[in-house]
């Protein structure tokens, strides 16, 4: 076969590969959307497939109908946007002076050690919740924002892209006369969007899906975060009267246990794919290179 | 050098901030002086000015009436008119979380004024100081209705909340109908087969193994299981009783020597493991079982495979009732049965409480918790005791009628709730009979018995939950563990890994992994892991 | 000529310009005075130190102090008196952990379960990554993208459920095995099999994560390498030996490092949903032996006992990997 044929082949058997591997992801988020339409009795006995069996849309119905989910959305959505700023910004401000070789900036390595000993020790539960409670955050917004407002792995990450990216174009830019801020914000962080687009996406899913946080740092149910919301709901269906009942005839634990998941995921199905076009090949550095 | 300093100062930073995050507070409440009731009425007082009293409340209503939540609802209100106590929900938490932010409350020291709490957490309180005792307080201000029922069974419920001999805390009892045994069979199986219920634990080994060999559901087809098994090994204890073997994790029961065993120890287990393993072999429990929760295993019962269930008596509203459904399927609530040559079936069962409502050390008016336990006594958990005469009774019974209220569910509305034991079958097929249509302490789910709206597998499953699963329960006969109290030393070291050599041992002899002569090298390994010392701290402990 | 080739290009990453150079003429200048070239005034650091210092005071305060609750520990905790004032334990706790009858089996099933886990999770996202570069159209990329990120959110208490109908003694896999002729394996109860199933599992939970990392840094490789590449002849797989990998070399070891650190945190959510008394043999990790045993009582100093165990542990390990890369590759890993 001549090259062509052969670059050919490659590609058809790579597109099939990795056709399957998507089925593979993809088949049992299907039979999960499936449930979450499905009627209860037939999921109760495992037998919905990738179809719905049942068409209802109860279970969504139960979820999303009361006041106290979209409160939840909102606590959410605040949370997101606030915390995926703080991240964002943090990250590249360390992750910037951190980046630098040890020769231009002699301390670096006492910060680096100083974040990786703390990724590593944590004091547990306890002191955590102490802290939260005497610095008075409980029911606020920031008991959520503040505690993980220093992503150290996203800042790692950020790093060492950073550190790959030539250093001939600072140079260049220092030969101008343009200082250490000048340079981070005008060169830096147009050549890093692939990983500041990575870490944000890291941070926005981080938030979005954690739930333990909402749980302890809340004393009130109102202020619940969209995941600790649901994972409350689920536990605690009421059975002893009779509207609920009515109301609940059609969903079981396991279907609304499939909602969640599907309008968990339905954001971040909008924001990655917007986030995507950060990840195609950046700039072309050797330009720059001359 | 340079780099030493920075990390000096950074040092420096760290730990001038560190009193933040460590200090629990050192203040505690002394105990405070309570006078006694001055009158019998004066146990049911209303405090005139009101007073208030923190509460960890566990949210479950999920729909509250126009202009209601969980603090500002009807039925706090109503607490307020009538006892005079004003209850504010310091924690508003689910349920699945209160444990976990009771258990963390304690560690910065602000637990809510009372609350209603598990064994366990009130284990951490007592060991803690942070609770009043509450001995005295309750012989004098409990009224004699109250006694009756958080008394019962000579005071068992007590067991876990007394340190030193003292009641450190009062129990929140729960019907003991809640924890009680039953048998459910398929009766339509059992017509098709031609059998009749089962009068003895052999009999039901014997249906079981028919069920599994002689195609009950007429398809042709071997795909039925005759007995209901899943990897935690629920309803095998329900089965176990019949020969008076108390196999339930943490069961301790005295012999007559005075000493304690672990109810699964006892040589008598082997006969029913036996049993159960041979209709193993057959296929009469399915061959997975040992590695499907609850959750998965029960999808047998819902897709109409599964021919006997040991559970409870709320079971037709969960999966049985999608056996009607998907296959056309009915059950039978039978009385579990004895096994033969062994007295009249007496379940063991978990104390049955709601928790345990304690009163924080230092607050001015403990004895308000025990006016508000006659209260609600007399008002809701065995109104049959006071013939309907309270205030609180009166006015609950009105709020239950509005149907806003009715939907949300009064009862959960309230801060807490408590129920004496009464076997509600007699009562309602009475009320059915007579055409009532009210039944006050139950209403909500005597409506959702005779009601027509219902979807039909509803209304099958409200009306055998009440008028055939209450039906069989015999309330004065059960047994509690010999033990309840707190944790000995070596339980708390070894008990999880006691429950976990059972389940190991157990599920091995069942599959046929082992002989049933292990059972006695079960037994060796389980007592000396810890089960012997366990025994005989208890028995100190009871001295 | 291919030899060549590959030295010259892998000199010319950008790992290996200006700095380098400076570098190592800074090793022959080692003992000359330490004022560097007026390009790296230290006086101009105030700025870096300047960015980090929001960073740090958030660290500080809510990573650093924390810290001592690794108190815990040592200390017999009452929470009433706080963390200061309880009574001072030493070891106990520590001692008290390690005579438990089941504590070596358990620390070798967490050892082996998170080994394994790491060795097959870690080619995979790379091969993914480097296959998806180099698919064409772009619709398609960007879908199996998204797709193949997906399994990492759904959760283990909705999986477990699933993988027990596929796994099952009657389902998907065992009626392929079948075809074989092989008998049917039981994957959840067989001490063996479950392992398997563990780690299998989690690679396909997981492995849509590490490709978007990889992605990224893909696409941060200098594109001229790749034209002077083909310019000498080299085909696709040769760019991809000789470019793409060394490029993302760097990310690849840091992951590496930052993954061996989690050595310790073999799965608990994964294997607690998923494990049974049958397999507890050699699926009981630490963590849910932890779990098990404050179901019966809270201890807080157990548990914390437990996690600065598995820290020391992981930092350990970071330590010596990073020092060995260091040793053995061109460039500091962080």
């Amino acid at each position: 076969m001549n090259r062509k044929g052969k670059s050919y082949l490659f590609r058809t058997v790579n597109v099939v590969f990795l056709a399957f591997l998507a089925a593979l992801c993809l088949l049992p988020l299907i039979h999960i959307a499936a449930v979450s339409f499905s009627d209860q009795a037939a999921v109760s006995a495992n037998q919905v497939g990738l179809f719905p069996k049942g068409f209802t849309l109860a279970s969504y119905k139960m979820v999303a109908k009361r006041g106290a989910f979209w409160k939840a959305f909102g606590v959410s959505v605040n949370r997101v946007i606030l915390g995926v700023a703080i991240n964002t910004v943090v990250t590249v401000l360390m992750a910037y002076p951190l980046s630098k070789s040890e020769r231009e900036f002699p301390f670096r390595r006492v910060y680096v050690w100083l974040l990786i000993f703390v990724m590593i020790f944590d004091g547990g539960l306890v002191p955590n919740y102490l802290l939260v409670h005497n610095l008075k955050l409980f029911d606020t917004i920031w008991a959520l924002v503040l505690p993980a407002a220093v992503p150290i792995y996203n800042i790692i990450l950020t790093m060492n892209f950073m550190k790959q990216l030539p250093g001939t174009i600072e140079e260049a830019a220092m030969v101008d006369g343009a200082g250490y801020f000048q340079r981070f914000v005008y060169l830096i962080i147009p050549l890093s969007k692939p990983v500041i687009a990575t870490v944000t996406l890291f941070s926005f899913i981080s938030h979005w899906n954690s739930w333990f946080d909402g749980k302890i740092y809340n004393n009130q149910t109102t202020n619940y975060p969209l995941q600790t919301y649901l994972q409350n709901l689920i536990s605690s269906s009421d059975m002893t009267n009779a509207a609920e009942a009515i109301e609940n005839a059609l969903s079981n634990v396991k279907t609304l246990q499939a909602a969640q998941l599907v309008l968990t995921l339905l954001p971040i199905l909008l924001i990655y794919p917007f986030l995507q076009k950060y990840f195609v090949k950046g700039i072309t550095v050797g330009a720059v290179k001359g | 050098m340079k780099k030493r300093r920075l990390l000096t100062v950074v040092l420096l930073c760290v730990s001038m901030t560190l009193p933040l995050a460590g200090c629990g507070k050192e203040e505690s409440g002394g105990q405070v002086t309570v006078e006694g009731p001055k009158s019998e009425a004066d146990k049911m007082k209303t405090y005139d000015p009101p007073i208030t009293l923190t509460f960890a409340k566990s949210e479950v209503v999920t729909n509250y009436p126009a202009g209601q939540d969980a603090q500002n609802n009807a039925m706090y209100q109503m607490w307020e008119d009538v006892m005079g106590i004003h209850v504010e929900n310091f924690i508003l938490s689910s349920s699945s979380a209160m444990t976990e932010k009771l258990q963390l409350a304690i560690t910065s020291d602000e637990i809510p004024d009372f609350a209603v709490v598990d064994a366990i957490t009130l284990d951490s309180l007592i060991k803690n100081d942070m609770v009043t005792d509450m001995t005295d307080i309750y012989d004098q201000w409990a009224t004699d209705n109250l006694k009756t029922v958080a008394g019962q069974q000579n005071n068992a419920l007590f067991a876990p909340a007394i340190s030193n001999g003292r009641y450190m805390a009062i129990p929140v009892a729960n019907t003991v109908g809640d924890s009680y045994p039953i048998l459910w069979i398929r009766s339509d199986w059992l017509e098709a087969l031609n059998l009749e219920e089962p009068k003895t634990m052999e009999e039901v080994f014997d249906i079981a193994e028919k069920f599994t060999l002689e195609d009950p559901d007429g398809n042709g087809v071997q795909d039925t299981y005759g007995l209901y098994l899943d990897k935690d090994l629920n309803g095998l204890d329900a089965i176990m009783a019949a020969y008076e073997v108390y196999s339930k994790d943490e069961y301790w029961v005295k012999q007559e020597d005075g000493s304690f065993i672990a109810g699964c120890t006892s040589p008598d287990a082997k006969i029913p493991l036996e049993r159960l393993a041979h209709l193993y072999e057959i296929g009469g429990i399915d061959h997975e079982f040992a590695v499907k929760d609850a959750a998965k295993e029960e999808e047998l019962i819902a897709s109409g495979q599964i021919g006997i269930y040991m559970g409870l008596f709320f079971n037709p509203l969960g999966v049985m009732k999608d056996s009607v459904v998907n296959v056309g399927a009915d059950w039978t609530a039978v009385a579990v049965p004895p096994a033969e040559g062994y007295g009249a079936y007496k379940p063991g069962v978990n104390l049955n409480v709601y928790g345990y409502i304690y009163a924080k050390k230092g607050i001015s008016n403990p004895e308000a918790i025990v006016v508000m336990l006659n209260h609600l006594c007399d008002g809701y958990a065995a109104p049959w005791l006071s013939d309907g005469t309270s205030d609180f009774y009166q006015q609950y019974t009105a709020l239950a009628a509005d149907p806003d209220i009715s939907k949300a569910g009064p009862n959960n509305l309230m801060p807490f709730q408590m129920a004496g034991n009464i076997n509600w079958a007699e009562r309602f097929s009475e009320a059915i009979a007579n055409g009532e249509e009210h039944v006050d302490g139950k209403d909500a789910d005597y409506q959702n018995v005779i009601s027509t709206e219902l979807p039909p597998e509803l209304s099958w499953a409200w009306k055998k939950v009440y008028l055939e699963g209450y039906a069989v329960m015999d309330l004065d006969n059960v047994r509690y563990s010999d033990y309840t109290g707190a944790p000995t030393e070596t339980m708390s070291k070894t008990q999880s890994l006691l429950n976990t050599q059972k389940l190991t041992d157990y599920i091995a002899i069942i599959m046929g992994d082992q002989p049933i002569e292990y059972f006695d090298t079960f037994v060796e390994t389980f007592n000396s892991i810890g089960g012997e010392k366990i025994g005989k701290e208890i028995e100190e402990a009871l001295k | 000529m291919t030899e060549r080739r590959g030295a010259v290009i892998s000199r010319n990453t950008p790992e290996n310009t200006a700095p380098r150079k400076e570098e190592m003429s800074m090793k022959k200048t080692k003992s000359i005075s330490k004022n560097p070239p007026i390009r790296f005034n230290w006086q101009k650091n105030w700025q870096l130190h300047l960015m980090l210092l929001p960073g740090m005071l958030l660290l500080i305060l809510f990573k650093y102090v924390p810290l001592n609750g690794i108190l815990i520990a040592f200390k017999d905790f009452i929470p009433r008196k706080g963390i200061f004032g309880s009574p001072w334990a030493g070891f106990e706790n520590f001692e008290y952990m390690f005579r438990l009858p089941d504590t070596t089996r358990i620390l070798w099933n967490t050892l082996k379960i998170a080994v394994l886990k790491i060795l097959i999770n870690f080619p995979i996202p790379i091969l993914v990554a480097i296959l998806l570069n180099e698919v064409r159209g772009k619709h398609f990329k960007k879908s199996v993208q998204t797709i193949i990120y997906l399994p990492y959110f759904i959760s283990w208490v909705i999986l477990s459920g699933m993988i027990l109908d596929i796994f099952s003694l009657e389902g998907v896999v065992n009626q392929m095995i079948g075809l074989f002729g092989a008998d049917p394996v039981f994957f959840m109860g067989d001490k063996k099999a479950f392992v398997g199933l563990l780690v299998g599992t989690d690679v396909w939970k997981n492995f849509g994560y590490g490709t978007v990392v990889y992605l990224a840094a893909i696409t941060g490789v200098d594109e001229s390498l790749y034209e002077a590449a083909r310019i000498d002849g080299a085909n696709r797989f040769q760019q991809i030996i000789h470019i793409t990998l060394p490029g993302i070399a760097p990310i690849v070891m840091l992951m590496m490092i930052l993954n061996l650190g989690n050595v310790l945190n073999a799965g608990f959510e994964q294997i607690f949903n998923l494990y049974s008394p049958r397999v507890y043999e050699t699926a009981d990790i630490i963590d849910t032996f932890v779990y098990r045993i404050s179901l019966v009582e809270a201890n807080y100093s157990l548990g914390t006992a437990v996690g600065l165990l598995k820290s020391v542990v992981s930092f350990i390990l970071i330590v010596s990997s990073y020092k060995l890369a260091n040793k053995y590759s061109d460039y500091t890993i962080f």
